[in-house]
C-alpha cells in the first residue's frame, strides 16, 4: 500500500484552503488530495495550535502527488506566509460505523456502499443484521415495532482517499453513524 | 357512577389503588421507549396484568360495589369509546389523497393546515392516517424532512383535534361525561393562537431549507386527487350519529345492574353500521394504499380496556375532593392556569384521554363536590368553564410535547422512519422542538386564555 503524506501547514486558513483548491483545479489533482478537517480527520485543534504557535491547516496527499503539492506549497510560502511545519506519512486510515434503519430503501443504499467499497478498502468486524417481523405490518399507534430492520456496526479501514469517499458516502445516508477518522502514520 | 357510590368509595380508598393506574399509564409510556419489541408483541399481557392486579383485590375487598363500578366503566365509557375511535378509523382508512405535491414549502403549509381543521373531524389519528403518506411522497426529494414530520405531529396529530369530541379520544369522554358537543367549539381561539404562529414558523423554516435544496430537485407533480370521497358521508353520518346523542332524550335500559342511555346506545348502533358500510362500500385498493390494517385499533381495545378498569379508584378518590386520598393533588390544582399545565404536563408524558379524565374529576371534586356528575358537568359550565377549557386545552394540546404524549405521534414517526427519514430521538423532539418552539407558545397562551 503507497503511503500517502498529512502537510501540516501554518498559516491563514482563508488563504491556504483557495490557494490549494485553485492548484488542484489547475492542475488536475482535485481528487488526489483533500483538506483534513472538510473530509472528517479527527484532529485536535486546540493541540495542534499550541504544538505549532499558531493556526495550521491538514492536507493529506496521495503518493504519487505528494512533492508536486509540496512544491506549490512552498511557492506560494513567500507570498502568503504559508509554513509547512510538519510532513508524515500515513500507512492508512480508520473510522467506526453504525446503522438501523426500518427503511428498506436506506438499506438499499447502504448494502450499495458497503457492498463496493473502493480498491484497497475494506470493512472489518462488519456483521449486518436483517430482521423481518411480519407481526409488525402496518401503521401502529401504542406499541409501534417495525416490520424490517436493518442495523450493523463495523470499522471501515484502508486506503486513506477510499475511507474518506467511504466516509462522504455513508454521512450521506441518513440513520447511519460515521465517527472521525482516525490516521495510522508510518513510524 | 352514582354520587353515594362515588362519595362511600372515594373517600374510604387509599392513595395505593391508584398505583395499577400508574403502572399501565407509564407501561404505555415507557416500554415503547425502552423496550420496543418486546411490547409489541407483549402489551395484552402487560394490560390483562395491571387490569387484574386493580380488579381482584378491589373486588375481593369491595364486593359488589366494585363489580358494579368495573362493569359501569366498561359499559359506560369504554364500549362507546372504542365504537367512536374504531368508527372514525375505519370511515377515515378509506379516504386516500392521490397523486404528489413538489414538495414546495407553500403547499407544506396547506397539508398542515388542512390536516389542523381536518383532525377535529376525523380524529388526530385518522387526520395522520389520511395525510402522512400524501406529506411523505411530497417531501420524498428534500434533504431536510424531519422537521416536516415533526410540525405534522404537533399539528394534524395533536393540536388540530381540539374542536370536537371526534377530534380526540380525551375531548369525547368529556362529551360521554355530560359536556355539550359544540362546547368544544370554544377552543378555537387558542387552537389558531397555536396554530396561526405554528404554521407560519414552519413556513419560513422551511422555506430556508428550501432554496438550499430546490437545485437538486427531481421528477414531476402529478395532480392529487381523492379516492373513497363517499367516506365523507359515512363521517358526516358519525358527526351526526354523535350529535344526536347528545340532544336527544329517548330513556335509560338498565345492564347488568348499570344504566345505559337508549340514545347512546342508537349512537353506537349507528356507528358501527356507518364503520361496516364503509368497510364495504370501500375499494381494497384504497385499503391497501393506506396499509389498512386493525393493528391501531387492536391496540386501543387492549390498552383501553386496561386504562379504563385501572383508572375506577383514581377517579373515585379525585370525585371525593378533600374527602378524598388525593386531596393533595387537588390543592396543587387551584387555578384554570394550574390545570392547564397539570393536566398538559402529564399529557406530555402519560396518555391524554385518561389524564383528561383524572383533572376533569378532580375538577369536579374540587368544584362541585358531592353533586352527581350529571348536574355537576353543566354548573362547571355555567361557573367555572375556564377550569374546563383549562383541562380541555392541557390535554389536546400538550400531548405534542413528546413522542409519547398522543397516539398518533408514534405512528407518525415510525411512519415517516419507514419512508427513510431520521426523526429526531425522544430527547432530541423535546429539546430541538417542543421545548424551544412549544412551551413559549404554551406559556403564552396561558397569560392569554387562563391567567
Amino acid at each position: 500500500m503507497s503511503h500517502y503524506a498529512e502537510f501540516v501547514i501554518h498559516g491563514d486558513d482563508r488563504e491556504i484552503v483557495p490557494y490549494l483548491a485553485g492548484f488542484a483545479a489547475g492542475s488536475g489533482l482535485e481528487r488526489a488530495f483533500v483538506f483534513a478537517a472538510e473530509a472528517g480527520f479527527r484532529i485536535s485543534a486546540l493541540r495542534e495550535r499550541l504544538k505549532h504557535h499558531g493556526e495550521v491547516t491538514h492536507v493529506i496527499c496521495d503518493a504519487p502527488h505528494r512533492d508536486r503539492l509540496r512544491a506549490a506549497i512552498e511557492k506560494a510560502a513567500p507570498r502568503f506566509a504559508f509554513e509547512i511545519k510538519e510532513e508524515r506519512s500515513i500507512e492508512r486510515a480508520y473510522f467506526p460505523f453504525s446503522f438501523e434503519t426500518p427503511s428498506r430503501e436506506v438499506a438499499e443504499k447502504i448494502k450499495g456502499v458497503l457492498g463496493s467499497l473502493p480498491k484497497g478498502v475494506k470493512a472489518a468486524d462488519y456483521a449486518p443484521h436483517e430482521v423481518t417481523d411480519p407481526g409488525a405490518r402496518g401503521p401502529e399507534v401504542y406499541s409501534p415495532a417495525h416490520e424490517y430492520t436493518f442495523s450493523g456496526r463495523g470499522v471501515i479501514e484502508g486506503d486513506v482517499l477510499g475511507v474518506v469517499e467511504t466516509r462522504r458516502a455513508l454521512m450521506g445516508i441518513e440513520f447511519t453513524k460515521c465517527d472521525e477518522i482516525a490516521a495510522h502514520h508510518a513510524t | 357512577m352514582t354520587a353515594a357510590v362515588e362519595h362511600s368509595l372515594g373517600a374510604t380508598l387509599a392513595v395505593w389503588w391508584t398505583l395499577p393506574f400508574a403502572g399501565i399509564l407509564l407501561s404505555i409510556a415507557l416500554f415503547p421507549l425502552f423496550a420496543p419489541r418486546w411490547w409489541h408483541h407483549h402489551y395484552p399481557k402487560v394490560a390483562l396484568a395491571w387490569a387484574l392486579v386493580l380488579a381482584i383485590p378491589f373486588v375481593f375487598e369491595h364486593r359488589g360495589e366494585a363489580a358494579h363500578e368495573i362493569a359501569h366503566v366498561l359499559l359506560a365509557d369504554y364500549v362507546p369509546f372504542i365504537i367512536l375511535l374504531w368508527a372514525l378509523y375505519t370511515v377515515s382508512s378509506g379516504i386516500l389523497l392521490t397523486g404528489t405535491l413538489k414538495g414546495a414549502p407553500g403547499q407544506n403549509v396547506l397539508i398542515l393546515a388542512s390536516g389542523t381543521l381536518l383532525a377535529s373531524w376525523i380524529g388526530t389519528t385518522g387526520a395522520s392516517m389520511v395525510l402522512i403518506r400524501p406529506l411523505l411522497r411530497a417531501i420524498s426529494w428534500r434533504k431536510h424532512r424531519a422537521h416536516t414530520v415533526v410540525f405534522f405531529i404537533f399539528l394534524v396529530s395533536n393540536i388540530g383535534g381540539a374542536l370536537t369530541p371526534l377530534g380526540d379520544p380525551p375531548l369525547f369522554l368529556g362529551f360521554l361525561h355530560h359536556v355539550p358537543f359544540f362546547w368544544t367549539l370554544r377552543l378555537a381561539p387558542a387552537m389558531l393562537f397555536l396554530a396561526v404562529p405554528l404554521l407560519t414558523l414552519f413556513y419560513f423554516l422551511d422555506r430556508r431549507y428550501y432554496r438550499r435544496e430546490e437545485a437538486k430537485r427531481h421528477g414531476t407533480d402529478e395532480i392529487m386527487g381523492i379516492r373513497g370521497w363517499h367516506n365523507f358521508l359515512y363521517l358526516a353520518g358519525i358527526v351526526g350519529a354523535v350529535l344526536l346523542s347528545g340532544v336527544w332524550r329517548i330513556g335509560e335500559v338498565h345492564v347488568l345492574g348499570v344504566d345505559l342511555k337508549i340514545e347512546g346506545l342508537v349512537r353506537d348502533a349507528l356507528l358501527v353500521v356507518l364503520g361496516v358500510l364503509s368497510l364495504k362500500t370501500t375499494s381494497a385498493s384504497v385499503h391497501r394504499a393506506n396499509q389498512f390494517s386493525w393493528g391501531p385499533i387492536r391496540e386501543v381495545a387492549i390498552l383501553f380496556a386496561g386504562i379504563f378498569v385501572t383508572i375506577i379508584p383514581a377517579l373515585a378518590i379525585l370525585k371525593a375532593g378533600e374527602h378524598g386520598a388525593l386531596r393533595q393533588l387537588i390543592a396543587l390544582a387551584d387555578s384554570p392556569r394550574s390545570y392547564f399545565w397539570l393536566t398538559g404536563g402529564l399529557s406530555s408524558f402519560l396518555d391524554n384521554a385518561p389524564t383528561y379524565l383524572t383533572f376533569f374529576n378532580a375538577a369536579l371534586g374540587d368544584l362541585l363536590p358531592n353533586v352527581p356528575e350529571a348536574a355537576a358537568v353543566p354548573q362547571l359550565i355555567a361557573m367555572h368553564h375556564h377550569y374546563l377549557h383549562a383541562i380541555s386545552c392541557g390535554a389536546v394540546f400538550m400531548g405534542a410535547n413528546t413522542y409519547i404524549g398522543n397516539a398518533p405521534n408514534f405512528m407518525v414517526k415510525s411512519i415517516a422512519e419507514e419512508a427513510g427519514i431520521e426523526m429526531p430521538g425522544f430527547f432530541g423532539y423535546l429539546f430541538k422542538y417542543s421545548l424551544p418552539i412549544l412551551i413559549p407558545l404554551f406559556l403564552l397562551a396561558t397569560f392569554v386564555f387562563f391567567a
